[in-house]
């Protein structure tokens, strides 16, 4: 649909929250809670913490938890009972003042669990996240959404796109039918809008290499020793992963409890020798250099070619968590001069 | 930091080892590992109060197997998990170069490993007064209350293992986590599976911790998790006294067995 301009006070947004969660929905938004800013269920607006860059973690847990029930099963003497979980009793949820880098992140995230076949789970979870992003008006060091594709305003993958134009109001860009729905169903709380240029602001975010011009790179990359040399600090968490909106591995897990058990879906991450472990004993990434060498192709060259998307969105996130400092914008940058 | 430098270069330029493992400038006013394997890389080199990452953890990783001398900047952390390593024979004299510091940046010149221990036993832990605070208050809590504390606490891990990655103790080619058959540890990061992670952990490393932190920094969602193994450190002082990294040719208090120990736990 085409976007539609609207304007919406802060104190208008308040009573959006609120009228959202009276409404049954669960809200989520950044809090600050212990010293570090993550996305947490809330139902005023007094408890988000509008001033933090990024929150640590990504807002994906919403649609892809870091552990959840897919299913339970129960073995009797005569045979074995499998119920499947009831995707139909999934909340509506709204995630308020996510980064248009965090909506971005849906995008491949979507693409990687629509890939061959659709992931019902996930899908159905998606299906009722309706996504309200605050454009950014700060960067850090390690922000560079600019360099792949994305840019501080940015409305992709966002259902409604705020941007604070004085500090009583925001610009409201209706992006989606599911932005559509909220405005609608609250139509006295916005208000009327010719187009606004945001440009002014909005953060500025330095752009230093292309998305394709990495893809294009990494063509004649994989027998480099640049792999070698990028990851030599990289201590083989996997907090990068686990901290990416776009990344969507995970591995499937059984427990088991006598005669019946749970079958969970965990993350998981390529940053660990386990994930390529095979039952033989072989491993065809053995060294943590072809980890990172895979991280790195996985999201500029494969999921390119497989989901025509990159695999991430520039929030800088697994940059901020690394315990060794890889900086993945200053690795890209090198890759693209290489 | 110009004495730590010429060191560095020297043991370069006269090949007493292939690499000098050391800090230089990171993102912003961070700063990270580094990995020096000519004389001139050197002038990269910095150290300053950033300079608190662990890099004993390197001793064990991938880069270090195929260089036969290695050398080390080496705050009194580094000492302790090098000399606790050594005595569990994980890294041996003769390959590993200490270049030692100390935590006011002071450079000591190079340590073998008996001046290392010696430097080690005049420097203070890494134990804060507030790190104190918070382990009396935990350790007030009646035992219900401290154990749903840690529940809690580890609810919000979400299983990384970037406290493990970046423990220089924790290098076990298989950890437990990653033994599935049988399935110890759950691998889902749910609230008994992480809590579970956590006591297996702190236990592999009570007796073996030498209390630098790097667990905590590393984390991602900032658990407190060395709170865990500075307690059990201070219970092995108190029921074995025996203290880790201290001494090369310490005997770990839970894998070993003298005639003093107490027994007072068979009941």
């Amino acid at each position: 649909m085409e976007i539609v301009n609207k304007l919406l006070d802060k104190s208008a947004l308040s009573a959006l929250i609120e009228r959202l969660s009276k409404s049954g929905k669960e809200v989520y938004a950044p809090v600050k809670e212990n010293g570090i800013t993550d996305f947490a269920k809330i139902d005023t607006i007094d408890t988000i913490d509008f001033d933090c860059i990024t929150t640590i973690q990504s807002a994906k847990s919403l649609v892809f938890p870091r552990v959840e029930n897919i299913l339970s099963y129960k073995k009797t003497s005569e045979d074995i009972v499998v119920k499947n979980v009831d995707i139909t009793a999934f909340p509506e949820v709204v995630a308020l003042g996510t980064r248009p880098c965090d909506a971005a992140g849906f995008i491949p995230l979507d693409a990687i669990f629509c890939t061959d076949n659709a992931d019902e789970i996930f899908n159905a979870r998606l299906k009722k996240l309706t996504i309200i992003s605050i454009s950014c008006k700060k960067a850090d060091e390690y922000c560079f959404c600019t360099s792949v594709n994305g840019n501080p305003g940015n409305t992709a993958g966002s259902d409604i796109l705020l941007t604070e134009i004085s500090d009583s109001t925001y610009f409201a860009e209706i992006v989606s039918e599911k932005g559509k729905a909220i405005f609608d169903a609250n139509t006295d709380l916005f208000k009327e809008t010719a187009a606004i240029d945001k440009t002014p602001h909005l953060a500025e975010v330095k752009q230093e290499f292309t998305a394709e011009a990495i893809n294009e790179k990494l063509n004649t990359l994989f027998e480099s020793d640049i792999w070698d040399k990028q990851s030599m600090r990289c201590v083989g968490c996997g907090a990068c992963a686990y901290v990416c909106p776009a990344c969507g591995c995970f591995d499937i897990q059984d427990e088991n409890k006598g005669n019946k058990g749970i079958r969970h879906r965990c993350w998981d991450s390529c940053g660990f020798g386990l994930f390529t472990l095979h039952t033989s004993g072989h491993n065809p990434r053995e060294k943590q250099s072809q980890r990172w060498r895979q991280r790195i192709f996985h999201k500029f060259s494969y999921q390119p070619v497989q989901q025509k998307q990159f695999g991430c969105v520039g929030c800088g996130r697994c940059s901020r968590a690394c315990p060794a400092d890889m900086n993945i914008a200053e690795h890209l940058k090198e890759i693209a001069v290489n | 930091m110009e004495e730590i430098k010429k060191i560095a270069k020297q043991l370069l330029s006269e090949n007493k080892v292939q690499m000098v493992i050391g800090f230089e400038k990171g993102t912003a006013n961070k700063v990270r590992p580094a990995f020096f394997t000519k004389p001139d890389d050197v002038e990269k080199l910095i150290y300053n109060e950033a300079c608190i990452h662990n890099l004993a953890l390197y001793l064990k990783k991938d880069i270090c197997h195929h260089v036969s001398n290695v050398a080390i900047v080496a705050n009194p952390n580094v000492v302790r998990s090098i000399i606790q390593l050594a005595s569990e024979n994980q890294v041996k004299e003769e390959k590993v170069t200490i270049i030692g510091i100390s935590f006011e940046g002071k450079s000591i010149g190079i340590l073998d490993f008996k001046a290392a221990e010696e430097f080690a036993k005049t420097q203070p832990k890494g134990l804060k007064p507030e790190d104190r605070a918070f382990i009396e208050k935990v350790q007030a809590m009646p035992m219900e209350e401290r154990f749903n504390y840690w529940v809690e606490t580890f609810s919000t891990c979400v299983k990384c293992y970037a406290c493990r990655a970046s423990c220089p103790m924790c290098y076990c080619g298989k950890c437990n986590v990653e033994t599935n058959n049988p399935q110890w540890i759950p691998v889902a990061s749910h609230k008994y599976g992480n809590l579970e992670w956590h006591i297996m952990r702190a236990m592999h490393l009570a007796g073996r911790c030498i209390n630098c932190g790097e667990c905590t920094r590393a984390c991602p969602v900032d658990i407190p998790l060395n709170m865990l193994s500075y307690m059990l450190t201070d219970f092995v002082m108190d029921e074995f006294h025996a203290e880790a990294g201290l001494s090369a040719t310490y005997a770990p208090a839970l894998s070993s067995y003298t005639n003093i120990d107490k027994e007072n736990f068979i009941k």
